[in-house]
């Protein structure tokens, strides 16, 4: 059949990349537990203690020096150095390294289930019977779990700024890319309304004599 | 559902086996029982073609209306 041979290599690298996945996963939540129980609560020597990181983008007065063009010989192009840029350290036993343990774990979770639920329409489908309505509901969890993701993100942020601006000058953010997920969600949920209807047709075809 | 399909019956007065009918138009016997037993969505015509011309009959003979009750509705 056309497109079997395609099938079958996405099959198996999908699976493969489900268990790299999840072995980095297991390892992330290893380290950082360990990081948890055994890492100090004083913030000392950060060049050489082990510390939670956050990239943060600060916000301060307009008097500082503007910011840096590098040019090269590629023409109408220059690299700029951006002022403002900041990594945000503190240690691990901190309210700060609690949430990002939290994230992680979250995040941890939501990319083993997700790459999961992909390894088991591929697991579950084949071209002779491309169909199935478990498929669709697995295609509606994977976007609803996309869409979740952005929106604990976005209470992260917010959650982070409450934590940490009260406390700093000048204004900064942390620096994340929140939407991208909310809409391949969406767009996964109108793919799954869209399976289903092939479900329907692919079962009314099969009951056609 | 409105359409009663009477193949069975068909089968009976012709004293054929389904088995023999689904050897004959070539098509599986689970998928001739689906529509033996009404539990087929839609018939080809070219399925019905067969049937009439093996039985020596019409797609009324096969296929029959009868209005659904309205408390079978509820």
């Amino acid at each position: 059949m056309q497109g079997q041979r395609t099938f079958d290599i996405v099959r198996v690298l999908v699976n493969v990349v489900y268990y790299v996945v999840a072995l980095l996963a297991l390892l992330v939540v290893i380290l950082k537990s360990m990081a948890l129980v055994m890492g100090t609560q004083e913030l000392t020597d950060t060049s050489r203690q082990l510390t939670v990181n956050f990239d943060v983008k600060a916000f301060p007065k307009k008097d500082t020096l503007p910011p840096q063009l590098i040019y090269g010989s590629l023409k109408n192009a220059a690299l700029e150095k951006k002022e403002d840029m900041y990594t945000l350290r503190t240690t691990s036993r901190s309210p700060l390294g609690i949430y990002s343990y939290v994230m992680t774990l979250l995040g941890a979770i939501a990319v083993v289930t997700g790459m999961g639920w992909l390894r088991k329409i591929f697991q579950d489908s084949s071209l002779k019977e491309p169909f199935r309505a478990i498929n669709a509901m697995r295609i509606r969890n994977i976007g609803l779990l996309l869409i979740a993701a952005d929106v604990v993100r976005l209470i992260g942020y917010y959650i982070f700024n409450r934590m940490t601006n009260p406390y700093f000058t000048p204004y900064f953010e942390q620096y994340m890319e929140v939407g991208n997920s909310l809409w391949m969600g969406l767009l996964l949920l109108a793919l799954a309304v869209v399976y289903r209807r092939g479900v329907e047709i692919y079962k009314e075809n099969q009951l056609t004599i | 559902m409105a359409i009663i399909v009477n193949l069975d019956v068909m089968l009976a007065k012709r004293k054929m086996q389904l088995t023999e009918l689904s050897e004959r138009m070539d098509i599986t016997l689970s998928n001739l029982s689906i529509l033996k037993t009404g539990k087929a969505k839609a018939i080809r015509f070219s399925s019905l073609e067969m049937i009439c011309e093996i039985l020596d009959c019409q797609p009324g003979d096969i296929l029959e209306y009868v209005p659904d009750r309205p408390e079978d509705k509820k």
